[in-house]
């Protein structure tokens, strides 16, 4: 592992070293050397990998199994949870971290790093492949340095005001060295310590070279050794000093490395440790070499039996069993075998297939609308879809303990969710199939988005079940506020794609000669409206209220404040003209397709402003997509317009919606 | 006489249509967009100014100041005016419209609770260190030109001129203030909003004199309004000296000091101060992180209330203020240790007298809107039905 350049981090451990050679004396061990093979030669064991799914780790503020931060952290550096090697074999987030983490050399050779344009490697002095591209450390290795100058350069410029090229620098810096530190997380178990042939230090361990469990067992004796040779012993000091310098390269090469050491004592903030610091608090005696032998003997021996799969799966299961019943101890391994449950049945993938399924089964019922088989298998197919994301949604509130939505990634979840059973619901009252329709392109469309987002979430938060701020450290109002503001942007965006239906219908003749079909869709919308108004006022309020308990005012004009406001004033108008008899049928549905992009602006558009108290939720990256949404839905509104000139002498139809009080048969105020 | 009616009868209709309800919601919806996109380069409190606490929003043209657009104030009172003569012009008592009736109702409540935030309730910061206590609290957007006695200790009477009255000297022109507890007058002229006070040297133009050396270098007001330290110009007339002037600026500890009537004064350009009922004590600051990532997972400050005899301990954190005495405390944020002192803890200070209005309108707003969409979805449903008894089934 010599070819990984590593980092300086800190001075501790420089003052570590020290303590190391002031520790009292100890018998003299004899020592044996276990040579390691340094490459796979089979696959990982399917046992292994499932003893290795449900390992604890401490990452991002929260213990996840190390199955969930595999996957993590490949999807960072890749893009993918998947790794698609130079054979064209694929091979899964856990086997890929495994090899890093035991055999680096063989890691140091997979593409996992997306390039996303050429120009960042070309800046940094290497000759890229192509425009996008997959490279490997050992590839990028050259180009390091050079990366790392410029994006110690680029820091510096607020994120606002980086260019692309500057974002992409600074990611791909920061992915290697991320990957640096998922190689070194072994490198102290592996490393050989010199004890050199110095009378005093052969004494304490004998001859040749140390392991890292035999150096920690023995680190008071060498205080003895320390004081017992002499200046003039050039040997000896030498030998000390070759000791120490390796013994701090080992250190620190697994210094940020994965952190899956429970500890056995309270430690601040609650924080575990990975295996430097389990050393570095042997050598501060923060904890004795006992409390923490078990974990090095048996990392010790997983390292020297990697090549011996019965052997290291039975090492591996010891471990195992130690860490979850240290985790247990302390009540932090919670959720972790549950939260290992929700990676494999990957329900939202699942259920985007079943969406997508269900859109064919949806146009089937077009094609031969009397079939109630049909029928019934669009209702199994949508019903099993919602079902499945609904399940993912409840699996990852009781993993987190967290109500529906948190952040940006699970508004998408939710409102894709609720959208399709809004939309089944209005089915239930309609009986058209064009709301049951709906829900599989609302339900496709939404899961296929909150996909996209995922890697946009993971990559500027870490994780997609990430830890909140302390703001946000309160599941009533996030339950409450945040609950219904988001049902209020499900409901808009129901309106909206009801409004798309009734202005391309009109268009392309859908449906012609129907006109109860366009009345019924208008209800929808202007149903739909009420609810998004309703939702939209009350969550935005509340979100006052919120506001008024956090940061002392009630209202304070921020962006994602006046985001909600613009939302409730648009519906409020879309209402109030069609009350007032300012617009029909075609205006409500030209509205609403322009509420979408209120909606798409306040729920994405305004957290790209970079500006405001909700900086919990600032994105980047999105506007383009946004732009494409917001001209596609421009491009819907001419549409309509042009339609509504080649019929500007019939109007609206004959038989469209009734106003309000014409439905009530009253007047309201 | 009948035509007058007529036209009064005309506006008065105008006044509460649902035509002028939609222009409205128009121009707020406008409003809003544009204040909300103004903030990424002017900050906040520019754009609250300018678009939201403004009667019109006005553009400089060729020299001349013109109103183009309504400002947010005009927007909301009118709103406020319609929804009531609105009320007033359709409403039919009923328990079909009882709803639309509360739900304006509470609009128009939150619209009046907004009015009175922006025109009654201050604001301003408490910084304590652990131990530390204070009976008044800063606001970091305002400015105070403070003098008092250096004699006096303990509760001396302090003079205050408030920002109000020396804001607008930005350019030529002074101000002269006088008491006749003070045995000079006061001069302030030159006022700077956010500058540096630095050795005069020959690459930069003082904002106005420069005094013993030192001036004024104005800098661009940062959007971020507490990040400005202002600047003024001060004269001391009556002193007996023939002249006594200084600079003074926002950015030192140090007052300016002036002898007169045998005594020596300070004169202080500091933030705004307001006083408290009582002492805020901070016992204790805590703050948890999140292991392994230095970011905050909560923050929590133990106080003591000390009022005359009465000692009162409570605890402050996110999303849970302490109210009392028309006063709400919040946890906003907190500063890094440096020295023995520890960390300090901020607390965000809230006089309101309307600050639960918005709530109990929010409340009056959800029963109206649960009662109109409810009786609303009653009918909606009704008429979907006869839909689909039309239809025979529905469309295939």
């Amino acid at each position: 592992m010599s070819r990984v350049p590593r980092r300086t981090r800190t001075p501790l451990l420089l003052a570590l070293l020290g303590l190391f050679l002031l520790a009292p004396p100890a018998p003299a061990q004899a020592v044996e050397e276990t040579p390691a093979p340094t490459t796979r030669t089979t696959p990982w064991d399917a046992e292994v990998l499932e003893l290795f799914a449900e390992l604890p780790v401490q990452h991002g503020g929260r213990i996840k199994p190390l199955h969930s931060f595999a996957g993590l952290k490949l999807l960072t550096f890749n893009g993918k949870r998947t790794l698609k090697l130079a054979d064209g074999e694929k091979l899964a987030a856990l086997p890929w971290l495994l090899d890093c983490l035991f055999y680096p050399e063989l890691a140091l050779t997979y593409p996992c790093f997306r390039v996303q344009s050429d120009a960042v490697l070309v800046a940094a002095g290497l000759e890229a492949k192509s425009k996008r591209a997959w490279y490997s450390y050992e590839e990028l290795e050259p180009a390091r340095s050079g990366l790392l100058t410029q994006a110690s350069g680029y820091r510096s410029i607020p994120a606002k005001r980086q260019t692309s090229l500057q974002q992409q620098t600074l990611k791909l810096a920061s992915d290697l060295l991320a990957f640096e530190d998922l190689l070194g997380s072994f490198e102290p178990i592996r490393r050989s310590y010199p004890t050199g042939t110095s009378p005093a230090l052969v004494a304490v361990f004998g001859e040749g070279e140390q392991r890292l469990d035999v150096l920690l067992e023995r680190a008071s004796a060498l205080e003895q050794v320390a004081m017992s040779v002499a200046e003039d012993d050039a040997e000896g000091r030498r030998a000390l000093q070759e000791l120490s310098d390796s013994f701090r390269a080992g250190l620190m090469a697994g210094q940020a490395g994965v952190v899956f050491l429970p500890p056995s004592i309270p430690t601040e903030n609650n924080k575990w440790w990975n295996v430097s610091e389990a050393a570095i608090a042997v050598l501060e005696k923060s904890v004795t070499f006992d409390a923490v032998r078990e974990w090095f003997a048996a990392l010790q021996r997983l390292e020297s039996k990697k090549g011996d799969t019965a052997a290291f799966r039975e090492g591996l299961t010891a471990l195992h069993a130690l860490l979850v019943e240290q985790a247990e101890e302390r009540g932090e391994y919670g959720h972790t075998r549950l939260e290992v449950a929700m990676n494999h049945a990957d329900p939202f993938y699942r259920s985007l297939l079943l969406y997508l399924l269900a859109f064919l089964v949806a146009v089937s019922t077009w094609i031969v609308p009397r079939s109630r088989v049909l029928l019934a298998g669009l209702w199994g197919t949508v019903g099993l879809a919602t079902l499945l994301a609904a399940l993912g949604i409840t699996l990852r509130c009781v993993i987190r303990g967290r109500p529906p939505v948190v952040s940006l990634y699970d508004t998408i979840l939710f409102i894709t969710v609720t959208g399709a059973l809004f939309f089944m619901v209005l089915e239930l009252f309609t009986r058209l199939r064009v709301a049951l329709s709906l829900s599989t392109v609302f339900g496709a469309v939404g899961l296929f988005v909150a996909a996209r987002y995922e890697l946009k979430e993971v990559v500027t938060a870490g994780d997609t079940m990430a830890s909140v701020m302390a703001v946000l450290d309160t599941n009533h109002y996030l339950a409450v506020h945040v609950t219904t503001i988001t049902l209020g942007y499900m409901a808009g965006l129901v309106a909206a794609l009801a409004a798309h239906v009734w202005i391309l219908g009109k268009l392309v003749g859908l449906m012609r000669g129907e006109e109860r079909f366009y009345r019924i869709l208008s209800a929808l919308t202007y149903g739909a409206i009420c609810f998004s108004l309703l939702f939209s006022i009350f969550g935005t309020i509340y979100g006052g209220k919120w506001a008024n308990d956090s940061w002392g005012r009630f209202w304070g004009w921020d962006p994602k404040e006046n985001g909600a406001l613009l939302i409730c004033i648009w519906e409020l108008l879309i209402l109030h003209a069609r009350f007032g008899g300012y617009i029909r049928d075609r205006g409500l549905a030209v509205l609403s397709v322009l509420g979408a992009i209120v909606i798409t602006a306040s729920w994405f558009g305004v957290n790209l402003l970079g500006v405001g108290l909700h900086s919990y939720g600032f994105t980047s990256g999105i506007a383009r997509t946004l732009y494409i949404v917001w001209a596609v839905e421009l491009f819907v509104v001419l549409l309509a317009g042009v339609d509504a000139l080649r019929n500007s002498k019939s109007n609206d139809p004959p038989g469209a919606m009734p106003r309000p009080e014409e439905i009530a048969g009253g007047t309201d105020a | 006489m009948s035509s007058e009616r007529g036209c009064c009868r005309r506006f008065w209709e105008l006044l509460g249509s649902l035509g002028l309800c939609c222009v409205l919601l128009l121009c707020l919806f406008v409003l809003t967009v544009q204040g909300t996109l103004y903030q990424v380069d002017h900050g906040l409190f520019a754009a609250k100014e300018r678009f939201f606490a403004s009667w019109f929003i006005w553009v400089d043209v060729g020299g001349v100041g013109l109103p183009v657009f309504p400002g947010g104030i005009t927007c909301m009172g009118l709103t406020a005016i319609n929804l009531i003569v609105g009320g007033i012009l359709r409403l039919r008592w009923g328990w079909r419209v009882i709803g639309v009736f509360i739900t304006h109702l509470g609009v128009v409540f939150m619209l009046v609770a907004g009015l009175v935030t922006h025109y009654f309730a201050s604001e301003g910061q408490l910084k304590l260190h652990e131990g530390e206590q204070a009976d008044y609290f800063i606001d970091a957007q305002r400015w105070e030109v403070a003098i008092w006695d250096t004699g006096l200790t303990g509760d001396g009477t302090e003079h205050v001129i408030e920002q109000e009255l020396f804001e607008d000297l930005l350019g030529e022109g002074e101000r002269t203030y006088t008491s006749d507890d003070l045995p000079f007058d006061l001069v302030l002229s030159g006022y700077v909003p956010n500058c540096n006070a630095l050795p005069k040297g020959p690459m930069w133009e003082a904002a106005g004199p420069v005094i013993d050396g030192y001036g004024l270098q104005a800098l661009a007001v940062d959007t971020e309004i507490e990040r400005n330290f202002a600047g003024i110009h001060a004269r001391a007339n009556g002193t007996g000296e023939a002249e006594v002037q200084g600079l003074l600026w926002g950015g030192t500890l140090l007052p300016w000091t002036v002898e007169a009537g045998g005594r020596t004064w300070a004169v202080k350009l500091r933030h705004a101060r307001h006083a408290m009922p009582f002492t805020i004590r901070l016992d204790e600051f805590q703050m948890e992180e999140y292991p392994g990532t230095g970011m905050a997972k909560a923050y929590r400050s133990y106080v003591t209330r000390l009022d005359g005899e009465l000692s009162e301990r409570s605890l402050i954190e996110m999303n849970e203020p302490l109210r009392e005495g028309g006063l709400v405390f919040f946890q906003s944020s907190w500063g890094p240790a440096r020295g023995p002192a520890g960390p300090y803890s901020v607390l965000s200070v809230v006089r309101n007298p309307s600050d639960i209005w918005p709530e109990i309108a929010m409340w009056v707003i959800l029963l109206g809107m649960l009662l109109a969409f409810g009786v609303r979805l009653g009918r909606y449903v009704v008429w979907l039905s006869r839909q689909l008894v039309v239809s025979k089934g529905g469309v295939s």
